[in-house]
């Protein structure tokens, strides 16, 4: 018996290496295929997404901002704040470093940030390093940027937090702030933009 | 409805995948050279890289492609950032009658390092990536400078890629021979 031609099995090759299923009659019901497991479901949700110019002076620079959220019944996951810090200063490079408190921030309370120095890991009035980052300058022309992270809440605690992002002095800043929630659950995204009930932001200093 | 959609969709990934399938093959080689310790302090910033390429086995008449490739990764010492430059020059670098500004030689790539904080150096992983047309001869020249700029104490490693690329078809004894003096 001659073994089939390699041409004439190729549609099918195509299908099997497309990932289809090989005939609507072996089809699997697409629902089976839906694990619940929290540790592959994973979905994010961006609630709230803004950048800011940041004052380079006067009497120091830095942002506030603060995020309350509630959980619906159901909820499992998490409410987060991600940075983005642009330098745009062809001249030097700069410090940022990022606190999160319970506490509305004071602005007398912004440490200063000295190149090359860890920035203290608790500072009152802001509270504790979350995350910090030495942003080079823009070489040759192109901004350069790092980015920063904090979770803010876990699982089923509703809350308040106040987070402070303070830099160094004089350069050209830009600062994108997103917040998002993160859940495995079958919320809708509506529903799930609703448990942050909100986030403000304000230049305070 | 929902069975339609998804043969639909297996048509579109079964049409990209002929579509690929039937595209004019590319063949490439690679060889690739360790360039050892990157010490930027003790080169005084500037660190030439000169080799030659060569290709053993058959080629055709057409023009190839070559990408040369040097891959680092780096940890700066110093608070200062820094900006690790690749050159593409026109003849072996010399140190007395080089100079950044006034050079016409081709700026590659740069790639930023950022500075320390605290004990923890800045660093940074990339590849800076050098890419012409090969206009016909099996061996061929290069000279190539990384210029480190601001950040003075940059130590890391790296190692230097060639690869050439061709969409004439070859034979199977085709290799790339590639060698840093």
């Amino acid at each position: 018996m001659r073994a089939p031609r390699l041409s004439s099995m190729l549609p099918f090759l195509v299908l099997v290496l497309a990932g289809c299923p090989p005939g609507p009659g072996q089809l699997e019901d697409p629902e089976e295929l839906i694990d619940d497991g929290c540790d592959e479901n994973w979905i994010g949700t961006t609630v709230h997404d803004q950048t800011f110019k940041l004052p380079p002076y006067a009497p120091a620079p830095g942002l506030a901002w603060s995020v309350e959220w509630t959980v619906p019944v159901e909820f499992y996951g998490g409410v987060g704040s991600r940075l983005r810090i642009d330098n745009h200063d062809p001249d030097q490079d700069c410090m940022v470093a990022f606190y999160v408190g319970d506490e509305e921030p004071w602005p007398e309370a912004l440490p200063a940030l000295p190149l090359g120095e860890e920035p203290p890991p608790v500072v009152d009035g802001l509270g504790e390093l979350a995350d910090r980052a030495s942003v080079p300058r823009a070489w040759d022309g192109n901004g350069t940027w790092d980015s920063g992270y904090v979770a803010l809440s876990t699982d089923d605690q509703p809350g308040m937090r106040y987070l402070t992002l303070a830099a160094c002095e004089g350069a050209d800043l830009t600062v994108g702030i997103e917040t998002y929630a993160r859940h495995c659950s079958s919320l809708s995204d509506m529903d799930v933009g609703a448990i942050v009930e909100a986030v403000t932001v304000e230049v305070v200093f | 409805m929902r069975h339609t959609g998804v043969l639909s969709v297996c048509v579109l990934i079964a049409g990209a995948i002929l579509t690929i399938a039937t595209s004019p093959p590319y063949f490439s080689y690679t060889d690739r050279v360790d360039l050892g310790t990157l010490d930027f302090a003790e080169a005084d910033g500037l660190i030439p890289i000169d080799g030659s390429f060569e290709v053993e086995g058959y080629l055709g008449d057409t023009i190839e492609e070559v990408f040369l490739q040097v891959s680092v990764g780096l940890e700066n010492l110093d608070a200062e950032s820094g900006a690790v430059r690749l050159w593409a020059l026109e003849q072996p670098w010399e140190l007395e009658t080089w100079d950044p500004a006034e050079t016409e030689d081709e700026l590659v790539e740069t790639l930023v390092i950022p500075g320390a904080i605290g004990e923890e150096p800045g660093a940074v992983d990339g590849v800076m990536a050098w890419e012409r047309r090969w206009v016909k001869g099996h061996q061929q020249e290069f000279h190539l400078l990384l210029e480190l700029e601001g950040a003075v104490d940059v130590v890391g490693s790296g190692w230097l890629t060639v690869t050439i690329g061709t969409e004439e078809r070859q034979p199977d004894d085709v290799s790339v021979v590639l060698e840093v003096h």
